[in-house]
């Protein structure tokens, strides 16, 4: 009980909650719906290649998120009043700075054949929904270094639950008798909202009828 | 009027199933892109009208440009000059929303910016061949008008039927399906959708084959 108190109260148990916070109840797709096509993409994607992309989204919304830290400590200030307009354009040039960075990285440490792999995921997992609400929603709440680190990777973990719990579903409504014109992207969006509306009510909302 | 339009698509068949981006070939509703803004935002008419006025000024222009740009550019790094060409013309789009017709965006918050890098926008980085200025003019508007259409229809059954009103006028006293004005009742409410539009793509192109 001390040692679980000493966790929850301290720095340590402040960044794991930010990090719940973002995997639960802000999670991007379930709580907010970002990322959703590609989602729909990956849970009928038959090359296998869901698990890349979650290495790379985690790798790449950890990496724009400290940048995009240190862009509102620099950067946007500057902006002035035209700041509203152009935190996107700034947030998608930390995220290209992290897409060349990592460009690099695979060419140069992977053989050929992973290499080409890896690099088809990148700009799909780099440039998405997800990651620009992530680092928008961040930018909102003032959060300091650390909580921007807690608050991204507890983001992308969530996308990588919600997929592995799409992708299971997925499987099994494949099995299902389902009509023809249900079959694939319907069936993917019906099972999604039911497990968002999931979330909703685990967050503590109701429906005022 | 059907059976006409059914000999019209029997005869242009393969240049309708290529070019036709609103009722064959619909982008929500065939590879389900722009679903952020349909399903996040278009619970109500009047946030559906911001948000499709900023896509309007945002699809084609982004594909024009980045279109133009992409010739120089190598296959490996398009994505990054759609997206760079996106958030671009994004800060102009919203300037013109937000500054000069003063719409109120407070509802749609992030999902007016997300949209920079919406699959719906920025998608064409992912073929191989670069695309003509006249080709992507096209397209965009086509693609766009097809966007339009099912998010206003998606919008204005939600608003009814999660809201129990119409742009903003009750109609009935209470919503008869209030889950529908959240984010999961929306997801449900655009998968049956989409499953009652491909329903009726079937039928339109079946009975084509019998014309």
């Amino acid at each position: 009980m001390t040692i679980a108190n000493s966790i929850f109260t301290g720095t340590l148990g402040g960044l794991i909650l930010h990090a719940l916070y973002a995997m639960l109840s802000q999670n991007a797709v379930l709580g907010r719906g970002l990322g959703s096509s590609r989602m729909t993409k990956l849970v009928n994607d038959e090359d296998g290649d869901a698990g890349v992309f979650c290495v790379l989204l985690f790798v790449v919304q950890v990496l724009s998120g400290a940048l995009s830290w240190l862009a509102g400590q620099t950067v946007l200030p500057l902006l002035g009043a035209a700041r509203v307009h152009l935190r996107p354009l700034v947030l998608v040039l930390c995220i290209s700075v992290v897409f060349f960075f990592l460009f690099l990285v695979v060419v140069r440490l992977f053989p050929t054949e992973a290499a080409r792999r890896v690099a088809r995921q990148l700009p799909i997992a780099a440039f998405n929904c997800s990651v620009l609400g992530t680092l928008l929603l961040m930018g909102n709440q003032s959060y300091d270094f650390l909580q921007t680190l807690a608050f991204s990777a507890g983001s992308a973990i969530g996308y990588m639950l919600a997929l592995l719990m799409m992708i299971e579903g997925n499987r099994k409504l494949k099995r299902a008798d389902l009509p023809e014109s249900f079959r694939g992207l319907p069936s993917t969006l019906v099972y999604l909202g039911i497990l968002s509306l999931l979330i909703y009510a685990f967050t503590g909302h109701g429906l005022s009828v | 009027m059907i059976d006409k339009l059914r000999g019209y698509y029997a005869i242009n068949r393969d240049v309708l199933e290529n070019r036709d981006r609103i009722f064959l070939n619909n982008p929500v509703v065939m590879q389900g892109m722009g679903l952020v803004p349909i399903v996040a935002v278009s619970n109500t008419l009047r946030d559906a009208c911001i948000m499709g006025l900023a896509v309007l000024l945002l699809l084609t222009p982004t594909r024009i440009v980045a279109a133009f740009l992409s010739r120089s550019t190598h296959f490996r790094f398009r994505a990054v000059a759609y997206s760079v060409t996106s958030a671009l013309i994004y800060a102009l789009v919203s300037w013109l929303i937000v500054d000069v017709f003063k719409l109120p965006t407070q509802a749609i918050g992030l999902y007016l910016p997300v949209l920079v890098l919406e699959p719906l926008i920025i998608k064409r980085y992912a073929r191989t061949g670069t695309e003509r200025m006249g080709n992507a003019t096209t397209k965009g508007l086509i693609t766009t008008v097809g966007f339009l259409l099912v998010m206003f229809l998606t919008a204005a059954c939600r608003e009814l039927l999660g809201a129990g009103t119409f742009f903003g006028i009750r109609v009935f006293a209470n919503a008869p399906v209030p889950y529908l004005y959240f984010l999961g009742g929306g997801f449900i409410f655009v998968g049956v959708f989409i499953a009652l539009w491909r329903n009726l793509v079937q039928i339109f192109k079946e009975g084509a084959k019998k014309a």
